[in-house]
């Protein structure tokens, strides 16, 4: 296991190279005279070449790229150009915020998908089961931008039962509606999913034979069955956390919760490089660190799964 | 008799009544207190004067950051700030500043002349590569300061404590309206130094407002400043907010957890409408201008005077309004009509449908063009809808146009690089004077990024223009602007199309505020009722 993790981890780092090379490329043939944006609308040009030499951008492109790297391997992320502050603190401080929407919103929807999926599956052709693949397929199609202003008009509006925006800290009020938004696709993809799960485990010899020798219901449900439909909720739940870590930035934006999506879009919006590089690098490693979660999480889950001989990636 | 007595009588009341109330309202005391919500659209992130880009941060920095002089809150014209008054030589090169006595810093310490001339001379720094450098750079000694030959701007001298003198290498109008940028505020070198590179993060500096409690990305507080040379302001503080979407926007100001906001287009009917913000909405006419400009260099409309006329007085710029709600008014020339040089207000869409087609025929198509042009603009919503119109206006002289919406960035290197042959295109001034929008975009020392896009070059113009910047009268250089709008009237390398007018909301009980003609919205004045 130890011996697995360790190949994982060190295989990641030609991925990461390749990741930086490959930022570091897409930036910089952004259109645009990055010194000529820092400088703003009607700067001279002697105000534009200063600010091209004190920031190195006129240095050939793979120079740039190797003080980036160097820097980056001292944990530096450089200066931001726009608002020159320390990226590194920066990101410290918006990333743990969509992670902690992310979560919720997981919460959320795994909480709604499972219960509905099971029911589905355990009351299989009627009503209730219609409803729930019909909801899966409402949940995946609704759009987020559409659905977080609906939200917001209803539940912030009309009832004012929760504040149309902003930001608090603990469990609070205002993470409710971008939970929503975001966990609804969610909770649609979970519910189809852990219903097709728990259809292949009910008719297995093991739940029969736990009906059998008589346990109740509950039991043979809650422990044999979900435990063994875990497998493909799990490898779900990973990658949806990786997609609502990088694309909460919609729900972001609505609800202005100030997390790493909003960063990496204002980054863009003012072209600034380095805080660009650095958001796109940090969701990169987490990605990775995910999929490296999920996997070892399989072989917890499923003892059938024996993680060192899967290799590979 | 009677009747004429009665309403003689009536009118008496009615003046004395209306008189009455106007003196009601005159004398309604601003309260002091209370905390105003307000928003940006991002974390302002920064507000060291050497760094400031963008609208987050300047809608936030004016009201911290103050320098010798200071905008006046509809944005239209500067006011003293630390300076009290000031004389310019007779020659226009020495500007003598007098300072006030006992205008603090927000750290307590008394603001003196001194802290100019270091202040200026850190944004001049090349180390500091500051985006503002180039506002100083007229100084006496200011190319031989950033090449490091000199270790002072020798152009900045101070007489004593309280009188500044700046000399100028060439007369220079505008630079007193410049002096009014954030960039160019007053920063205690003692503060720089204790906080070094982070000193944007605690600003100190000697405007209205001292900066408070900062939750990065989510609000950020300024609190009166007790020690303000013209006394606190009445608000206790200003809650900025970070709200990006415009729609989010609307939704807390109906939840009345944001005192101000921008009108979006949905809601401008019920929301203008509405009694209870008879008083409350606000219009600014703001220093823009858009057109449609011809690229001077490149044919068929470089030498075809006649041609970009047509284009002209084929444009139903009356649709466009329509579109806009009226939140925008025509434009015939570049300056607006209130503005230093501005002329008769334009009160019509210039189009003349007949009058197009007779200068197709001249510019030598009466037929039309087969080539198709691509009119490129920034992919903004509106641009796309607005450029439908006029599509289907050059349409009817035979002139056919594709839409080339880009990406902002994308935009800006084609169109300020020329490579283009007709495209959409705006000016907004960065100072109150005629000069912010003139000289960028009719100079030819301007053509390419710093505004002249059109690549205009007319060498009658540019000596007028130089003529106007050098010129301290007033009168003098209203007629010379008016002149040099004019002239470019006549070669036309911009066919004008509107100037915006930005429309602000406030809640009831916000007193006193006025959107900013260069949208930067500062609070000292204002007051809340409740």
């Amino acid at each position: 296991m130890f011996k697995y993790i360790l190949r994982r981890i060190l295989i990641m780092i030609p991925v990461l190279i390749g990741l930086t090379v490959v930022v570091f490329l897409l930036v910089n043939v952004l259109p645009g005279d990055t010194a000529r944006i820092i400088a703003g609308d009607y700067a001279d040009e002697a105000t534009v070449e200063s600010i091209r030499q004190s920031y190195g951008l006129d240095k050939p492109i793979h120079i740039q790229y190797i003080e980036y790297i160097k820097k980056l391997l001292q944990g530096d992320f450089g200066r931001s150009y726009h608002s020159r502050r320390q990226i590194a603190k920066e990101i410290q401080n918006v990333f743990p915020k969509t992670i902690r929407l992310a979560l919720a919103t997981e919460l959320f929807s795994v909480a709604i998908g499972i219960i509905l999926g099971m029911a589905a599956a355990l009351r299989r052709g009627t009503i209730l089961d219609r409803i729930v693949t019909g909801f899966g397929v409402l949940g995946l199609s609704i759009p987020q931008f559409w659905f977080a202003l609906i939200l917001q008009l209803i539940f912030a509006v009309t009832l004012k039962w929760l504040p149309p925006s902003g930001y608090g800290v603990g469990f609070d009020q205002y993470i409710i509606l971008p939970a929503i938004t975001l966990g609804i696709p969610s909770a649609g993809m979970m519910a189809r999913v852990s219903r097709t799960a728990f259809l292949e485990v009910l008719p297995q010899n093991y739940i029969r034979t736990a009906y059998a020798k008589g346990l109740k219901a509950h039991i043979v449900i809650w422990q044999h069955a979900l435990k063994n439909a875990m497998i493909p909720i799990l490898s779900l739940i990973g990658t949806d956390i990786s997609r609502l870590i990088t694309g909460t930035m919609i729900a972001e934006s609505v609800f202005s919760w100030p997390g790493i999506g909003k960063y990496g879009y204002d980054a863009l919006f003012y072209k600034d490089m380095p805080a660009l590089q650095a958001t796109v690098l940090v969701l990169a490693v987490t990605i990775c660190v995910i999929n490296l979660v999920v996997d070892i999480l399989y072989g917890i889950v499923d003892p059938r799964v024996h993680v060192g001989q899967k290799g590979g990636l | 008799m009677n009747f004429r007595r009665m309403l003689a009588l009536l009118l008496v009341a009615m003046l004395l009544a209306s008189g009455v109330s106007a003196l009601a309202e005159d004398t309604a005391e601003p309260k002091y207190g209370g905390t105003l919500v307000a928003y940006t659209s991002a974390d302002p992130m920064n507000f060291d004067p050497a760094t400031q880009t963008s609208w987050d941060q300047t809608i936030v920095a004016a009201n911290i950051l103050e320098g010798l002089v200071r905008l006046n809150p509809e944005g239209t014209g500067i006011e003293p700030g630390i300076a009290e008054d000031w004389s310019v030589s007779e020659d226009g090169l020495v500007w003598t500043f007098n300072l006030r006595h006992g205008a603090k810093f927000h750290n307590g310490r008394e603001v003196v002349a001194q802290d100019f001339k270091y202040s200026f001379e850190r944004i001049a720094d090349p180390e500091m590569a500051s985006n503002a450098a180039w506002k100083l750079n007229r100084l006496v000694g200011f190319d031989a300061y950033q090449a490091g030959e000199a270790e002072e701007i020798t152009g900045i001298k101070v007489v004593d404590d309280y009188t500044l003198e700046l000399t100028l290498s060439q007369p220079f109008a505008p630079f007193i309206s410049m002096l009014a940028s954030a960039s160019l505020a007053v920063v205690p070198q003692e503060a720089v130094e204790e906080y070094g590179e982070d000193f944007g993060l605690y600003a100190v500096s000697a405007g209205p407002f001292t900066l408070g409690e900062w939750n990065f990305g989510q609000d950020l507080t300024i609190n009166a400043f007790e020690d303000y040379w013209a006394g606190r302001p009445y608000l206790d503080a200003v809650k900025f907010r970070v709200i990006n979407d415009e729609n989010t926007r609307i939704v807390e100001f109906d939840a009345q957890t944001l005192d101000v906001a921008w009108i979006t287009p949905a809601h401008y009917e019920r929301l203008t409408t509405d009694p209870t913000y008879a008083d409350s909405i606000g219009y600014a006419y703001t220093l823009h201008t858009a057109f449609l400009m011809f690229n001077m260099e490149q044919e068929p409309f470089g030498s075809n005077k006649a041609l970009r006329e047509a284009v002209f007085y084929a444009m139903d710029t009356q649709a466009v309004l329509e579109l806009l709600q009226y939140r925008a008014s025509y434009a015939d020339r570049l300056l607006l009509p209130d503005m230093l040089g501005g002329g008769e207000p334009c009160t019509e869409s210039p189009r003349n449908i007949e009058l197009a087609k007779e200068k197709m025929a001249e510019a030598g198509y009466p037929d039309g063009i087969d080539e198709v042009f691509t009119v490129i603009t920034p992919a903004w919503n509106n641009n796309i809808k607005i450029l439908e119109i006029y599509q289907q206006n050059l349409k009817e002289i035979g002139i056919n146009i594709e839409i080339g919406a880009m990406d902002t960035t994308a935009y800006n290197e084609a169109r300020n690089s020329g490579n283009y042959k007709i495209a959409w295109g705006n000016v907004v001034a960065g100072y109150p004077d005629p000069d912010a929008m003139i000289y960028p975009t009719f100079h030819s020392s301007s053509i390419g990024a710093s505004g002249n896009y059109a690549r205009y070059n007319n060498p009658e113009v540019d000596a007028l223009i130089d003529q106007a910047r050098a010129s301290t009268n007033e009168e003098e250089r209203d007629t010379l602007y008016q002149q040099i709008d004019n002239m470019v009237l006549e070669d036309m390398p911009y066919a004008y199309l509107d100037h915006n007018i930005y429309v602000d909301i406030c809640q009831p009980y916000v007193k006193n505020y006025c959107p900013s003609a260069l949208d930067v919205s500062t609070y000292h004045r204002v007051w809340i009722d409740k």
